[in-house]
């Protein structure tokens, strides 16, 4: 007995000290926090947001995805890139290299599940009201200026607003209204809660203002009638009056080297050279081992590369544009043996090729660098608030905007240059028409061109595409040939929805796809 | 590469002091009467080892190397057992009055033998369950460096797959098929008690988060078990036989219990020392016949010939690139116990080296090993056991989610142009990365692993029936890993040089608690029991951090501080603990009928409250015909078993929190500077669980003709639900996947196997032994929606991508309710459109076709090839794989042959899509069949056209992968001394490895499976490192 006694000593004492340990068998977190460790103090709220800017910043987003579809995707562009060929040839589909990896959709939806957990979550932390109306207004604003991406490249998309749970992980399309009605709803609540002056990288309520009305721009298509561009002026004239933007005074300092945040940015995504989110701007763009970029001796990839026809179409037009060679790596370029390497238009064969000189960092030594994104300027602003006034009202009261861009155009060199000349005497079409053109000019390589090229309908993409095909210096043996029949043009107007999104959505099935992607 | 720093001498010298400490503890001892003897075979051979015992009290000694063996005992009045595995035992009785003289009978399996069941042992006669046993033959264990490959082919039911062939690099084990579609189906090993149930896990890759395209090769994670230390492996099949170890015993249990001390000191030397090279090259074009196929395509394209044909520099890179590599296991041991017996002791150390036959891989591993047994008192023992292991390996990039073959060796060795005088100066120190040499000169994967593992178990005895034992015991390893991109690689080339750093610290312990209880009531009952609490506890921390842009490339992976872009540092720590009860109860009546309870109840950190505890019960009986009255005295049967069970296993191999809502940390940017953000990293599932598997199996075992063949056929049925999953979700959700409980699968099977001794004459014998197995899995459930694949609607998934690059981007496998996991998912054709055809109509993928061009056949006859067109192209699961082995023994001299293969299973062979291609892509040399054999208009043939380019996944890349192999044949002598000489006994033999392979396979090897622990990527071959044939020699000399 004495035995028996022993041992269920022995064994009730090992169970009693196992389980007497105070967190017996529950998990202690080490090295991630939680939801109330994030919403229940202003520092917390801000690493929130912060999380939010840094995914869609990062290598999928504006870092690599977003700005690959918004060049090569466009029909403006071309890519060295092999495994990206079929986007090269404006043939891709649902399975294309970058919907399948670093995809903008996969990227924009984990930006937007961080901006529904800070809208769900923040108003019941502890945090102060002040911070929080601020955070949870930018959570709001950047929500919308993603659905805002996303209805524009996919049309109708799943409209997520609240952290998902694992009984509602499938969702199906909602319709482009009310993606639209919802970036509106998002971008108003914005501007009642985000503060009336930026800071670095973080934009103020104009911004959230300035994106509605191109958000009302975009809506507005090609409709002389519809209300929008009414809605689109009073948002953009409400920028322009009370926004506290200027134009810099020249169009390089805009692109100069650590120029940064300057007060014609209004939404500015954040690159840093030592890490964080991985933008490839000057990687993507910069021409390989040429004293642009002196510190990279093996780099960068410079394969995103706009056409012959998009260079040529401006200095066609405005000569001597000091614009030109902001933006535009061309004719001849310094190679770091010394060497010079003769481009586009001095070259014509496979090497001859302009490139978007805008973001190159003669800092860059390697994928990383400081330059940052400018995702919405003040030049833009004045552009489409002149696009917007052209169609109400015609022509006359809206000179005044794009001579604004114009003339900072001009004034850019000293002494000043002649072109581009402020416009006059246009009739409301030929208005539109220049506009248009206009921001291809001002804006390129800053991922306008797609939507600027589809927004206006099929037969002004077509136009696009053509003068692309029949362009004087085209050569079959390097520059693709781009559909113009009506089917593609037409399935081109919208980007596939990605494979894996049809292949692990219940809801959303292979006929659901975009027209012309099945 | 310096792995040098441990030199065999300064092993040899720590084991030898540890040995000059223990000896003296041989103490005093009372005994009268010596016993003397010599124990012999039938041949008159002497049996070294044989365990000779005086009945009361297990007080023995074992036979010396000449078979001689003195014991000394109270009184004369004795009876002796003598054991030896292999042999029948004997009981005889003690006589002082002359030397006795024994001859052993030899058997093929003693039922006498002790089997480790996992918390005890039993007698093999009265297992219940699906155990086999394994002990390595010292010539098989000097074979292989880590216990895994031990495993291949040797076992029914065991599959082993090489996942990278860099040597260290990681091994799967499967168990009776594939239970689970997570991740991870390894078995359980549990090492002299102690649980490792982390084989697979490895450092962090530092550059995952940077570019999708730098995948690493996994590392074997059971390194420092040295085969030559094993005297026993057990592997638990069933449930009745894995309920025991409960939620974690669903993928089957390896116990692996190492040598302990006994008899005589005795010393062994073992010296090995091998040459390996490829085992098969790829016979890829040469610099002529590449030259004339880049002309060709040139001319296609309308430009003028590259090449000139007569001043071309061939090279063969696979040539340059491997080598015939050396290798060499040195180790000694010292076994023993002291004079009173109560101090038993075994220690072990040793050094090897295993070069990879691809230049610059390989490892070094040194370490000690020490077994110790003490009796306290006659109630109390003590049992210690430590080894300590310290590992440095060198690797070449292989197998991994890579990008278009840039970032593979292998891939590049077999893509690279073959001209030498075409290639860029390769003096020159910043080769560039287009040419395989810059993987020699721009990349190092070294890593450095330490481990610790030790136990210290104390028994007491209570009375004859009951006794209690605490075992506490602890496994510590620390790993550090650095992997260098020069400026030669692609990854180094675009950043200026990238270093990544990564560290794994694992703390793992356990403290058990067993009560066991043994007693025979009556002669006809008996009754053992275990019951134990225990309790362990894994604290894993992981760490890595990259830097880039190094001004000088010289000190390569020790230069961290000379990069100028320094990436945040990354570490994560988790732990996660199990607490469990558990209990076992064998019943035997009449030492005929047996019956086995056993069950485990477990409570799991990893799982939420409610779901923490569950309980794993199982039952087998066994029925002994063979001692039933009708065959007891039965000649020709002498065993005659037959086994059922049934029973519930688990399975919780998941990460921890993954109930937890938890935030991960970024950094975003201001004014240049980081700040940094957090965000969700998972979608919270509070109702995770246990993945249960229930099994049922019926078993025979047989023994005819005084043991010398064996037969054992086992049945399985097995069943599992509520399967673990990483589910991958919509992206609309902003994640990747979530851990989910989904699924139901089946798997069943038959194995066999047998041994026998063929002939047994004086001078010579003959034995043989084989197993077969038979596995069908099916995937029952998948918890999804019907939905539209192709032409068909399934419930199923696609698998994963293979790769990010150009080549085969597209997943391979589909997995779908109805069918085995992993069917491959692809393209059929017929052929190429030969001339004459209609093909003016004919569209594929959306494009006019060409005479010469690949045939697809437009399964849902739209007249257009897309992916609507793919459908099922084969099978990447056996019909059943096998092994056997023959033994031939010439007086000293003995031959043995291993043989294993595998009927029925496919492989996707990846490297096709790129180099069975004449796609006229300048940078890929291809095979040489690819363009000789290339379609013309004149000559017809199958191959596509040299020009015509296909990335598509196709029936032509499945390839079947059964094959037979001669895994092992070694021929040894042996030779005896006399007593007193110091020297007792020298063997030597020679062994070939992998001398031939019958196989229609034609990538490097049919045994491959590139991805085995992404159950994502099934059956692909996708630059994994070629096999290796090897020839080696080893001496093992006995003090």
């Amino acid at each position: 007995m004495r035995t028996f006694k022993t041992i269920a000593a022995i064994i009730s004492l090992t169970v009693l000290i196992a389980s007497c340990k105070k967190e017996f068998l529950e998990e202690k977190p080490y090295s991630f926090v939680s939801s109330e460790a994030l919403y229940n103090s202003d520092a917390g709220l801000e690493a929130a947001i912060n999380g939010c800017y840094a995914i869609m910043a990062d290598f999928g987003g504006y870092g690599a995805g977003y700005l690959t579809w918004m060049t090569v995707g466009s029909g403006g562009y071309y890519t060295t890139q092999g495994p990206n060929s079929d986007m090269n040839t404006l043939t891709y589909g649902p399975s294309n290299l970058w919907l399948t990896n670093n995809s903008p959709w996969d990227n924009f939806y984990s930006a937007i599940k961080v901006a529904n957990d800070i809208i769900a979550k923040a108003p019941s932390g502890t945090a102060s009201d002040a911070a929080k109306t601020k955070i949870i207004g930018e959570a709001h604003f950047l929500r919308g200026m993603l659905y805002f991406n996303l209805v524009r490249m996919f049309g109708g998309v799943p409209l997520r607003l609240l952290p998902p749970t694992q009984d509602d992980i499938n969702m199906a399309r909602s319709t482009k209204e009310e993606v639209f009605a919802q970036v509106i709803a998002d971008l108003e609540k914005a501007k009642t809660m985000m503060t009336a002056t930026p800071s670095i990288g973080r934009p103020s309520k104009f911004a959230a203002t300035a994106l509605l009305g191109k958000v009302y721009i975009h809506m507005a298509g090609n409709d002389p009638a519809s209300p929008n561009w009414a809605k689109a002026k009073t948002e953009l004239l409400d920028v322009v009056t009370n926004g506290g933007y200027v134009l810099q005074p020249t169009f390089g300092s805009l692109f100069a080297h650590n120029n940064e945040n300057t007060k014609e940015s209004i939404i500015e995504i954040q690159y840093s050279i030592s890490s964080g989110p991985n933008g490839q701007f000057t990687n993507y763009f910069a021409p390989s081992q040429t004293t642009l970029t002196p510190k990279a001796a093996n780099g960068p990839f410079g394969r995103n590369r706009p056409n012959k026809d998009i260079f040529d179409r401006h200095r066609t037009q405005y000569p001597g544009d000091p614009r030109i060679d902001v933006s535009y790596v061309h004719s001849s370029v310094t190679l770091l043996t010394g060497a010079a390497q003769t481009i586009y238009p001095n070259n014509t064969t496979n090497r001859g090729w302009p490139y978007i000189k805008k973001y190159i960092d003669p800092d860059y030594v390697a994928t990383y660098s400081n330059r940052n994104f400018i995702y919405l300027r003040y030049a833009d602003v004045l552009l489409s608030l002149a696009e917007a006034e052209n169609e109400i009202n015609g022509p006359a009261n809206a000179y005044q905007y794009v001579n604004m861009v114009l003339s900072r155009a001009r004034s850019s060199v000293t002494p000043a240059a002649a072109t581009p000349a402020n416009w006059a005497g246009m009739t409301q079409a030929q208005f539109r028409d220049r506009i248009m053109r206009e921001r291809r000019y001002e804006l390129i390589g800053e991922c306008h061109l797609y939507y600027d090229v589809r927004r206006r309908g099929a037969a002004a993409f077509k136009a696009f595409l053509l003068e692309h095909n029949t362009h004087p210096t085209f050569n079959p043996s390097f520059d693709k040939t781009y559909p113009t029949d009506d089917n593609s043009v037409n399935k081109l107007l919208l980007m596939p929805i990605p494979e894996k999104e049809i292949n692990t959505n219940t809801l959303i099935n292979p006929s659901d796809q975009n027209p012309g992607y099945n | 590469m310096t792995l040098n720093n441990l030199s065999p001498s300064r092993v040899f010298i720590v084991v030898f002091s540890l040995f000059l400490l223990l000896a003296p503890m041989a103490a005093f001892t009372q005994d009268k009467v010596e016993v003397k003897g010599y124990v012999k075979d039938t041949d008159g051979k002497p049996l070294e080892g044989v365990s000779v015992l005086r009945k009361a009290n297990e007080k023995g000694t074992i036979t010396d190397a000449n078979g001689f063996f003195s014991l000394k005992l109270a009184n004369a009045n004795a009876t002796l057992i003598f054991s030896y595995v292999g042999y029948a035992t004997q009981t005889v009785k003690a006589t002082d009055k002359a030397e006795m003289q024994i001859e052993m009978e030899r058997t093929v399996v003693s039922q006498d033998e002790v089997v480790v069941i996992g918390y005890g042992t039993a007698k093999r006669k009265d297992v219940t369950g699906a155990v086999s046993t394994i002990k390595p033959k010292t010539q098989d264990a000097l074979q292989f460096n880590s216990v895994d490959n031990l495993l291949k082919g040797r076992v029914a039911g065991v599959q082993v797959q090489q996942s990278a062939g860099d040597p260290g690099g990681v091994v799967s084990v499967k168990i009776r098929g594939i239970n689970s579609l997570r991740g991870d189906n390894e078995p359980l090993y549990v090492v002299d008690g102690v649980i490792i149930n982390n084989v697979t896990r490895d450092n962090a890759n530092p550059f995952s988060t940077k570019t999708a395209n730098s995948g690493q090769t996994k590392q074997s994670g059971l390194a420092g078990i040295n085969p030559l230390d094993i005297e026993s492996i057990e592997i638990l099949k069933d449930a009745s036989a894995t309920a025991i170890y409960g939620s974690r015993g669903a993928n089957g249990v390896v116990i692996i219990t190492t040598k302990q001390g006994k008899g005589k000191p005795i010393i062994r030397y073992s010296s090995f020392i091998e040459l390996s090279k490829a085992s098969k090259t790829l016979p890829m074009l040469d610099a002529k016949g590449y030259a004339s196929y880049i002309n060709e395509i040139q001319a296609l394209n309308g430009f003028s010939p590259k090449y000139g044909l007569d001043t071309l520099q061939d090279i063969n890179w696979q040539d340059e690139l491997q080598r015939t590599a050396i290798s060499s296991n040195n180790r000694i041991s010292v076994t023993g116990n002291s004079q009173d017996n109560k101090t038993k002791y075994f220690l072990a150390g040793g050094f090897l080296s295993n070069q990879g036959i691809v230049q610059r891989s390989g490892y070094n591993q040194g370490d000690i090993k020490i077994n110790l047994n003490q009796d306290i008192s006659n109630r109390i023992k003590l049992n210690v056991t430590l080894s300590s292991v310290f590992l440095k390996n060198s690797m070449s990039q292989s197998t991994e989610a890579l990008g278009g073959g840039d970032n593979s060796m292998i891939i590049k060795m077999l893509v690279a142009k073959p001209i030498l005088n075409d290639q860029v100066d390769l003096s020159d120190p910043n080769v560039p990365y287009d040419n395989p040499y810059s993987w020699l000169e721009g990349y190092d994967d070294f890593s450095e692993e330490k481990r610790l593992l030790g136990g210290l178990g104390l028994t007491y005895k209570f009375n004859n029936a009951f006794s209690y034992k605490i075992n506490l015991a602890a496994d510590y390893k620390t790993k550090e890993r650095k992997r260098w991109f020069g400026k030669q690689t692609f990854n180094g080339k675009n950043v200026n040089g990238q270093l990544g750093l990564s560290q794994l610290e694992r703390k793992f312990y356990q403290v058990e608690n067993l009560l066991t209880y043994s007693k025979n009531i009556k002669r006809n009952h008996l009754v053992d029991g275990t019951l134990g609490v225990t309790y362990d506890n894994e604290n894993l921390s992981i760490s890595s951090v990259i830097n880039e842009n190094f001004f000088s490339e010289a000190l390569r992976t020790d230069g961290f501080g000379y990069g100028q872009i320094l990436y945040p540092y990354y570490r994560d720590r988790s732990s996660a603990e199990v607490f469990s009860i558990l209990g076992r109860v064998n019943y035997g009546f009449k030492n005929k009928y047996i019956i086995t309870l056993s069950g485990r109840a477990d409570g799991s950190s990893k799982f939420a409250k409610g779901n923490k505890f569950s309980f794993f019960p199982a039952v087998a009986a066994a029925w002994r015909i063979g001692e039933e009255d009708f065959l007891k005295n039965s000649k020709t049967i002498t065993n005659l078993k037959l086994r059922a069970g049934f029973g519930k296993s688990g399975n919780q191999a998941i990460d921890p929190y993954g109930t937890f809502a938890r935030y991960g940390q970024t950094y975003y940017v201001s004014g240049n500077t980081l700040v940094s953000g957090a965000v969700p990293e998972n979608i919270q599932n509070e109702r995770l669980k246990w993945e249960t598997t229930g099994q049922v199996n019926a078993g025979l075992d047989m023994a005819l003709f005084k043991n010398r063949f064996t037969a054992t056929v086992d049945w399985y049925y097995k069943k599992t639900k509520d399967l673990l999953q990483t589910f991958a979700v919509p992206p609309s959700t902003g994640y990747n996947s979530i851990v989910k409980n989904i699924g139901t699968i089946e798997n069943k099977g038959l194995e066999f196997s047998f041994t026998g001794l063929v002939l047994n004459k004086k001078d010579v014998s003959v034995s043989v032994g084989g197993n077969i197995s038979i596995n069908r899995n099916k995937i029952l459930d998948l918890g999804l929606d019907v939905s539209k694949f192709g032409i068909y609607d399934w419930e199923a998934y696609i698998g994963s991508n293979i790769s990010n690059g150009t080549y085969f981007k597209d997943p391979a496998n589909v997995f779908l309710v109805g069918m085995p996991i992993g069917m491959f998912y692809g393209y059929k054709t017929n052929g190429v459109f030969q001339t004459g055809e209609a093909i003016a109509t004919v569209k594929q993928f959306g494009l006019p076709v060409k005479y010469g061009d690949t045939k697809f056949i437009d399964q849902n006859g739209d007249g257009d090839i897309g992916p609507a067109d793919k459908v099922i192209i084969g099978n990447p699961n056996p019909d059943f794989t096998y092994g056997f082995n023959a033994g031939l023994t010439y007086k000293n001299l003995s031959f043995d042959v291993f043989f294993n293969g595998s009927y029925g299973n496919e492989v996707a062979n990846g490297n096709k899509i790129r180099i069975a291609n004449a796609n006229g892509n300048t940078l890929n040399n291809i095979l040489a069949e690819s363009y000789y054999n290339a379609w013309t208009p004149a000559k017809g043939g199958n191959w596509p056209r040299v020009g015509y380019n296909n990335l598509n996944f196709i029936d032509t890349y499945v390839e079947d992968a059964g094959f037979l192999r001669l895994a092992t044949a070694t021929l040894g002598y042996n030779f005896s001394f006399k007593k007193g000489k110091f020297i007792k006994s020298i063997g030597v033999n020679v062994t070939g490895k992998n001398l031939f392979t019958i196989t229609n396979y034609t990538g490097f090897d049919p045994e491959v499976n590139s991805f085995s622990f992404d159950k994502g990527r099934i059956g692909v071959d996708w630059g994994s490192y070629p096999n290796l044939k090897a020839v080696s020699a080893s001496i093992n000399l006995t003090f």
